[in-house]
């Protein structure tokens, strides 16, 4: 079987119940989103910003049979390839964490970014660790993070993904931030002023 | 951890958030019912919930520098600098650049001694701390690998990053392949150069090591002349498939270099030492010939399946100068006389050794790299080896197997030279004559036979298709000679079994039984009972007697023979789904639909689960079904799933391959039951002149379709085209089949309908009779067609008026027609009309009511064929002076019959019964337009 009818293969069985078929899947689409995403970040050394729905939009295109699948299945497979951006970007800052703490020989990677990039890497094992918790209050809340925040996706493309209605979205992205606000910075301090939400 | 509260809370919060912000107050208030610090902690939560700002900006992750190292790190473009430390390794720089890593040179870091290493990075990480741990195992084994010719595992590991690393023992050299020919070295040196890799691979496999990637760029050769090979084992190591249960999501890292996969590589399968072995026999031939084996161009999965899993390569010794260039250095000399020198140089052992090693399946290749290593040793010190030549079993079988119809005028001399050259040069090894003079013996018979297998290699072997008058006589004297071979009971069971398959599908099928009844016998005797080969001979006699007629006794062979082969080789085994598929084909050509149809899916779930879902052998079976349902009168749907048929089979098959014209004939079938006879005709032409090309003209298969093409024809009233073509195929059936073949009572009865549709129908009555008596003798008495034969005879009968017997036919006829059955319904019309002729009115009308009923229920209340049942009612009622029923019945019936050409006896019927109708009424205009529209004679447009 060829990997997109595998994939379009799990996205049907996932439609129709199989809870372990988006397990399945994930580890399909990863590699070829960290292909892709690579292919993107060269084109972003002359400045635009990375565009990750259209950089799940061509792996769902090259991996599925789109004939084959239904509308409902590319929803799924854009909240798959978030969930996949989530565990691909908590990956690396794992495994920067496991640098500060020492271990194997590091690779020194360019110096300037080391420092920005630590900081970066606490904050997002953090936030993966507070969205497994939110995920007990309701399953919905950590998806749609994945498709607002790691993977970049606007409310219509997240209610796209999720199979819900955009004022849902909304509002479960206003619950989310609020109850990961309570847990990373319970302090509650000002976090700036007015900038308009991207959403 | 969570608790009720927060549970609460996120329920008001989500309900508020929907509430506009003036109501949000008030129903907080009535929602908390006093628990104040409920309510304040929504409050708090609602408040956070609506600031904007910059927590959690959306996209964020991907601006960051953490992002940017994910896709530095992905594409290694982090390209390490001199200096950077590695595990226990410093990098001094960077020596080269591969698909899945980049090499260093390294010097050891951590000043235990001094060290160089080659530091293969790999660009991808490994994902979990499994497969990490799986990975230091194996390079435990892998670093224990000490052996000249294997460069040293010296350390590796895994980067924080997750990335993978080897650093091996740093080797100067070429590849084997640039080094023999930088140095022109002469075959032997090659040899031994290859005998050492060998050894080598040898070493490896006793200890549980495979390579799995043999290719030249991993065998390289100092400058002193030494032989190291490369990444031993690490193939594995990064082959996630080795490591998970689930297959690898993509073929190209399955694949690493398809033009070097083994069969078993390309299938997805576990390498094994066979693998090794076969990888081997690739480098051997490029060694010797200076060309790859197995060339592929584009990357399409099928193609590389098809090259690698199909494709046998040409012999070294008849590939060398195809281009005129012999290889540098093998020939020692260049020209014509460089070539001819290096072809005589691998003629004989070295193709034989080399094609030994690079059979498709692993149990025909050596059993392990020693003995193909001890072979070329042999062959070096001038001893007799081992590698005998392809017998034609596997050359011929190859081609058997795959296609039914293996007609080629050269192979077929192939056959049976081989079989003189094969048996003698058994005879010299059993009186143990050293080898010069056997070979020496053999030498003439060799020499033809070697002539033959170019031009069975070389040649499009479709060309020579067609030519069976030759092929016979071969076939003839090749089944002569296997008498000789006694001696050697499996290679003489094997020979008849094929042969007599060849004879099979030359529609010989006497001379065919003759042969596999010979195998089965061998087999049985020299084989266990139950066993694989003896399962293959039941199922292959089942199927020739079931071409030649013998149906019962081809039931129990093919039955036998399912059974054994489920034992054997258990129920999922492809040769399972191939007895399956011959069963039903038994069972359904008898009319026993109901049997058939699991064993079809069946077969086919074999074929998806074995093949994938878009092979031609699923073509196969998605096809059969396909004719199961035709059969159960749903044409439509059989359509569809032959169209699904035909293109797999266009993908996946060869341009000539005999099923795609097996499709093409279905296909026209189902659109001929549709009634669409224009696209009926047009998929049968492609059939026809398929099956010419490739069956050749006299073929039964070609004869059957040259009938389906005339019954399109036919239903298209082109008479003219219709009959020479029918006639045409009656006489090669008879030939080819008998006079006893059901195959020929269709055609006789195909021919007849012709004769009386163009009103001849004495001519047609002989062979309605004809056709009855040899139904009757292959089916018996409650067989469909048995039943229709009567039904025609019993119709001309009537016709002529000898109403007696033609009742008593097609009463007994109505006994064995199916219920809802378009003959059934026409027989109703019919009886009826007679039985009204004879003045028998009170059962003429229950008749034609029947008739009238299911025709509709058949044809559809629009079908002319209606118009005919309604025409004989309304005819009925009038003779009842029923004359207001009479008339509704009659006028439908001119309006569905109108458009049928002017000398269609029942639109003529129709008019006469106007006519009659509208004087019995008195109504004279009426009379008299159908009077004048009786007597016009150009017809009205056809049917398009």
């Amino acid at each position: 079987m060829s990997p997109s009818e595998e994939i379009t293969q799990l996205l049907v069985a996932h439609r129709e119940g199989d809870r372990e078929a988006l397990g399945r899947l994930l580890p399909l689409i990863y590699v070829d989103l960290q292909r892709l995403a690579r292919r993107q970040l060269v084109g972003r050394r002359s400045g635009h910003t990375l565009n990750t729905t259209g950089l799940v939009h061509e792996a769902y295109l090259k991996l599925v049979n789109a004939r084959a699948a239904e509308w409902d299945d590319r929803g799924h497979f854009f909240s798959v390839a978030a969930i996949a951006m989530r565990q691909i970007i908590v990956d690396h800052a794992r495994s920067y964490q496991a640098l500060k703490r020492g271990g194997s020989q590091p690779i020194r990677s360019l110096e300037d970014i080391e420092i920005a990039v630590e900081e970066q890497a606490d904050a997002i094992v953090e936030l993966d660790q507070a969205l497994a918790r939110l995920g007990e209050l309701d399953e919905r809340l950590p998806r749609v993070v994945e498709c607002r925040f790691f993977a970049g996706f606007t409310s219509e493309e997240t209610a796209g993904a999720l199979g819900v209605s955009k004022k849902t979205v909304d509002r479960d992205w206003k619950r989310a931030r609020a109850w990961l606000r309570r847990a990373l910075a319970p302090d509650g301090g000002g976090q700036g002023g007015e900038s308009i939400d991207a959403g | 951890m969570l608790d009720e509260r927060d549970v609460r809370a996120d329920a008001l919060l989500s309900a508020a958030l929907d509430l506009p912000e003036t109501e949000r107050d008030g129903f907080l208030n009535a929602a908390c019912g006093g628990d104040e610090p409920l309510r304040k902690m929504v409050l708090e939560l609602l408040r956070d919930a609506d600031r904007s700002g910059t927590f959690l900006r959306p996209g964020e992750p991907l601006e960051g520098a953490l992002w940017q190292n994910v896709a530095a790190t992905l594409d290694g473009m982090a390209g390490l600098s001199p200096g950077t430390v590695v595990g226990a390794w410093k990098v001094t720089r960077e020596i080269g650049r591969g698909g899945m890593a980049v090499v260093y040179l390294a010097d050891r870091a951590d000043g235990q001694f001094d060290q160089q290493a080659a530091l293969k990075l790999m660009k991808a990480g490994v994902d979990t701390q499994e497969t990490i741990r799986r990975f230091q195992q194996e390079r435990q084994i892998l670093a224990s690998l000490d052996h000249p010719h294997i460069a040293r595992l010296l350390d590796g590991g895994v980067t924080s990053e997750g990335r993978p690393f080897f650093a091996m023992e740093h080797i100067e050299g070429r590849p084997i392949d640039r080094w023999c020919d930088d140095h022109r070295l002469p075959i032997g040196a090659r040899l031994r150069l290859f005998v050492d890799a060998g050894r080598a691979v040898e070493f490896a496999h006793r200890h549980l090591v495979v390579h799995r990637d043999l290719k030249p760029s991993n065998i390289l050769v100092t400058e002193r002349g030494q032989v190291k090979l490369l990444d031993f084992g690490i193939a594995k190591l990064l082959d996630p498939a080795a490591h998970h249960a689930a297959p690898p999501t993509d073929t190209a890292v399955r694949m690493m270099t398809p033009q070097y996969a083994s069969p078993e590589q390309v299938r997805g399968a576990p390498a094994t030492t066979s693998s090794d072995v076969y990888q081997l026999g690739l480098l051997l031939y490029e060694l010797l010939t200076g060309r790859r084996a197995q060339v592929i161009e584009g990357a399409s999965p099928t193609e590389i399946e098809r090259v690698v899993c199909e494709h046998v390569p040409v012999r070294p010794s008849a590939v060398v100068g195809t281009d005129g260039m012999p290889t540098s250095g093998a020939a020692g000399a260049a020209g014509a006389a460089g070539i001819e020198r290096q072809r005589r140089r691998l003629r004989g052992d070295l193709d034989n050794i080399v094609m030994k090693a690079l059979r498709k399946e692993p149990e025909s290749r050596y059993a392990s790299v020693s003995e193909l290593v001890d072979d070329i040793e042999r062959h070096l010190a001038g001893l007799p080896v081992d590698a005998r030549p392809a017998t034609f079993r596997y050359l011929a079988g190859r081609f058997v197997r795959r296609h039914t119809v293996p007609v080629v005028a050269g192979s077929l001399l192939l056959l049976s030279v081989l079989a003189g050259m094969v048996s003698s040069l058994w005879l010299a090894r059993a009186a143990s004559i050293e080898r010069d003079r056997a070979r020496r013996e053999a030498a003439t018979s060799l020499r033809v036979s070697e002539f033959l297998i170019d031009t069975f290699q070389v040649a499009d072997p479709s060309e020579a298709r067609g030519k069976s008058v030759t092929a016979v006589e071969l076939l003839d004297s090749g089944a002569r000679r296997i008498e000789a071979l006694k001696d050697d009971p499996e290679i003489q069971a094997t020979m008849k079994d094929v042969i007599g398959r060849v004879y099979m599908s030359l529609g010989l099928y006497d001379p065919a039984q003759r042969m596999l009844e010979g195998a089965l016998g061998i087999r049985r005797t020299v084989f266990d009972d139950p066993s694989g080969p003896v399962a293959e001979s039941l199922d292959h006699l089942g199927r020739a007697l079931h071409e030649k007629g013998a149906y019962d006794e081809a039931e129990r062979h093919l039955r036998q023979g399912l059974e054994m082969r489920r034992r054997v080789l258990g129920p999922t085994h492809v040769q399972v789904a191939e007895s399956l598929r011959n069963l039903a084909m038994l069972l359904h050509f008898r009319g026993k639909l109901d049997d058939a149809q699991p064993l079809y899916e069946e077969a086919l779930a074999i074929r998806r689960a074995a093949y994938g879902p878009r092979h031609p052998q699923v073509a196969e079976s998605t096809k059969d079904l396909a004719m199961l349902w035709m059969q159960r009168g749903e044409p439509a749907r059989a359509g569809t799933m032959l169209q699904e048929a035909l293109d797999m089979l266009r993908e996946g098959a060869r341009a000539d391959d005999p099923r795609i014209a097996d499709t093409l004939n279905a296909l026209g079938m189902a659109w001929l039951n549709q009634d669409d006879t224009e696209k009926a005709e047009r998929f049968y032409r492609e059939a026809l002149d398929m099956r010419v090309r490739v069956l050749g003209p006299d073929h039964p298969q070609t004869a059957s379709t040259r009938g389906n093409l005339a019954a399109a024809y036919y239903q298209r009233r082109q008479y003219d085209k219709a009959e020479p073509l029918f006639r045409e195929a009656l006489e090669i059936q008879k030939r080819k089949l008998g006079k006893d073949h059901p195959s020929v009572a269709l055609s006789m009865t195909n021919l007849g309908v012709l004769l009386s549709m163009r009103d001849d129908p004495k001519a047609a009555e002989p062979l309605y009779r004809e056709a009855l008596a040899i139904r009757l003798k292959a089916y018996g008495e409650d067989h469909v067609s048995v039943a229709v034969s009567r039904y025609y005879i019993g119709r001309l009968l009537a016709e002529r008026g000898e109403y007696p017997e033609a009742e008593s036919l097609m009463r007994t006829a109505l006994k064995h027609l199916p219920e809802k059955d378009a003959n059934r319904a026409g027989l109703y019309v019919d009886l009826g009309e007679m039985l009204m002729r004879q003045g028998r009115m009170a059962e003429a009308g229950e008749i034609l009511q029947q008739g009238v009923d299911l025709t509709i229920a058949v044809q559809g209340p629009d079908s002319w064929r209606t118009g005919a049942a309604l025409s004989a009612r309304g005819a009925w009622h009038l003779t009842r002076v029923e004359h207001a029923q009479a008339r509704a019945d009659l006028e439908r019936a001119w309006t569905l019959l109108n458009p049928r050409p002017a000398d269609d006896p029942r639109r003529r019927k129709i008019l006469d019964r106007l006519v009659a109708l509208h004087q019995a009424l008195g109504d004279k205009e009426e009379e008299d337009r159908y009077q004048a529209l009786r007597a016009a004679r150009p017809a009205p447009a056809l049917k398009p």
